[in-house]
């Protein structure tokens, strides 16, 4: 069993954990994985006035005036939107821009280069369910992720084992609220109440599972046809169906 | 001047200041969340038709066991037959890098159908994707792992939000005698009786009218109306109607900022027969168009900064 330090600090109304497989790790080493996240939400939350993101989308600020960061994340946007055949995009029918499908990955792996660049290879990030895992645990086995139950966040019903790669879960239903067929009064009805997709890392993992779970159940068949990316889709019924790949994984 | 008139003196600042602002919002000024919300559904999605035939062709021999996975689920808030038919708007919730909202549709008392009106990952679905060939892939039941693991992925923030539109928007459809609680109504009425109307919100809007007729934003009899918010908005423009109408049971409005405000003609802002008015507030606005609060009942005001207000008194 190798020394870890692990830290989970709640923020931005999530929580965010990091684990650290190492015997140097310093306070200050675990503040820099902090304070990355308080700088991205400082850019990119619209829950503030002055957030960079907020005066976009009041137009005080033009597109050449952007930071290098928003511009990056724009540009990204742009590639996934292509990608994704329209189903991902970050303006609103109203005009306004929400980049949020994009920033919680993009952030969690910018956060994992700098645990890399400061010469750790065995950690992971990971802030409201979706994690970036580097080299080996503390017992030096790959990192084992469990998939959340979405009738029962305080289960799991799939372990995945995971070794640098991005896992990212999109969900949004009720756990296990019964919806009614309106044509069949005694049917409940099927929709999708989560997709966990495994990529080569987690920015792309979430921008992935964003698109796909806007898709509905054919958001399967879409990372089915995508090279290196795979993925498990649970129904409201608890019913799971895995890509053709994911079974590397277990 | 007594301890009376003062506290009337207070509650009439407030209602010529806010009759104002109140005016400017209905009719003019910034569009409200009500606007955001109706440009909105032209974005809403259904989920009702879209995914039924993807799995007629799906079987498993192994159902998942519904009864385990539901024990968690059943608690009270899924009623099969206890809702009443219609759509509910549910709360705007923070899925923290945005917001989520949903609209519940009642129908033969049961759950039909969830809309979502707005979502973080808001985006425009009316593309469909062109590759579709997507060969069988294998389904299973979910089954409950018991082994440790070292992390857990779940769509936990977005989830929490979703559920939290969803609650507010089953709460309005609920038929029971149990207290309604809101986190946040929008365009809605609430009109109950003998249970108490309780808002706890960080902002609530209730807005009633433009119509003629008796309408009251709260209409509550025998119960207590209780908000409790950092900003709560409760307003009518309709003729003879009340922001608050409220029967035998105290209001208790504990605030930062309460508005309780009605642009009518012949209304009040609290319209309270024998029940207490308690306002503990840093700035409460009750406006009228022509009364603040008119009750029979006591009406005792301990606002702090009583004095800034002693020169606007006015005699309704």
């Amino acid at each position: 069993m190798k020394p870890s330090i692990k830290q989970t600090r709640d923020l931005m109304g999530m929580t965010i954990n990091v684990e650290i497989v190492s015997s140097s790790v310093t306070d200050a080493d675990l503040d820099m994985v902090f304070s990355y996240f308080e700088n991205v939400e400082k850019r990119f939350s619209f829950f503030k006035e002055d957030s960079e993101i907020t005066l976009i989308n009041n137009k005080k600020i033009k597109q050449d005036q952007y930071s290098k960061d928003m511009k990056t994340i724009f540009a990204l946007a742009e590639k996934t939107k292509e990608e994704t055949n329209g189903f991902f995009d970050i303006m609103a029918p109203d005009g306004q821009y929400n980049p949020s499908g994009l920033v919680k990955g993009w952030a969690i792996y910018n956060a994992s280069k700098l645990l890399l660049k400061k010469g750790f290879d065995d950690f992971y990030v990971e802030a409201g369910g979706d994690i970036q895992v580097q080299g080996l645990n503390r017992t030096e086995k790959k990192w084992s992720v469990g998939i959340q139950n979405p009738f029962d966040p305080s289960q799991i019903v799939k372990i995945v084992y995971l070794k640098d790669a991005g896992i990212a879960t999109s969900g949004t239903y009720r756990r296990g609220q019964h919806i009614y067929d309106p044509h069949d009064k005694g049917k409940l009805l099927t929709g999708i109440l989560s997709i966990s997709v495994i990529g080569p890392n987690v920015f792309e993992a979430d921008r992935f599972a964003t698109a796909a779970f806007a898709m509905g159940p054919r958001g399967i068949g879409f990372i089915e046809n995508l090279d290196s990316f795979e993925a498990y889709m649970i129904d409201s019924k608890g019913m799971a169906t895995q890509t053709s790949g994911f079974a590397e994984y277990l | 001047m007594n301890t009376h008139l003062k506290k009337i003196l207070v509650s009439l600042f407030v209602i010529s200041s806010f009759v104002i602002y109140s005016t400017y919002q209905r009719f003019g000024g910034q569009s409200n969340i009500f606007d955001n919300s109706r440009t909105r559904q032209t974005a809403a999605e259904s989920y009702s038709d879209l995914y039924a035939s993807f799995y007629k062709n799906q079987t498993s021999s192994n159902p998942p066991n519904l009864d385990q996975m539901n024990t968690k689920i059943d608690d009270g808030i899924v009623n099969n037959g206890l809702y009443k038919d219609g759509e509910y708007d549910g709360v705007v919730a923070d899925a923290f890098y945005g917001t989520v909202q949903v609209k519940a549709i009642i129908q033969s008392g049961k759950l039909t159908d969830v809309q979502l009106l707005s979502s973080p990952n808001d985006r425009s679905y009316s593309i469909e994707i062109n590759n579709s060939v997507i060969p069988i892939l294998r389904a299973e039941a979910i089954n409950i792992q018991s082994a440790q693991v070292d992390i857990v992925s779940g769509a936990t923030n977005t989830s929490n939000a979703f559920i939290q539109s969803l609650d507010s928007a089953l709460n309005q459809a609920k038929i029971s005698s149990s207290p309604v609680s809101f986190l946040q109504a929008s365009n809605n009425q609430i009109n109950t009786s003998n249970s108490p109307v309780n808002i706890v919100s960080g902002a609530t809007n209730i807005v009633a009218g433009p119509a003629t007729g008796t309408l009251a934003a709260i209409k509550n009899h025998n119960g207590a109306v209780n908000i409790v918010s950092g900003a709560t908005n409760v307003s009518t423009s309709s003729t003879g109607s009340s922001a608050i109408q409220n029967q035998n049971g105290p209001v208790n409005i504990v605030s930062g900022a309460t508005n309780v405000s009605t642009s009518s003609t012949s209304g009040s802002a609290i319209t309270n027969q024998n029940g207490t008015v308690d306002i503990v507030s840093g700035a409460t606005n009750i406006g009228s168009g022509t009364a603040s609060v008119d009750r029979s009942g006591y009406y005792d005001d301990d606002r702090e900064n009583e004095d800034e207000y002693e020169d606007e008194y006015e005699d309704d």
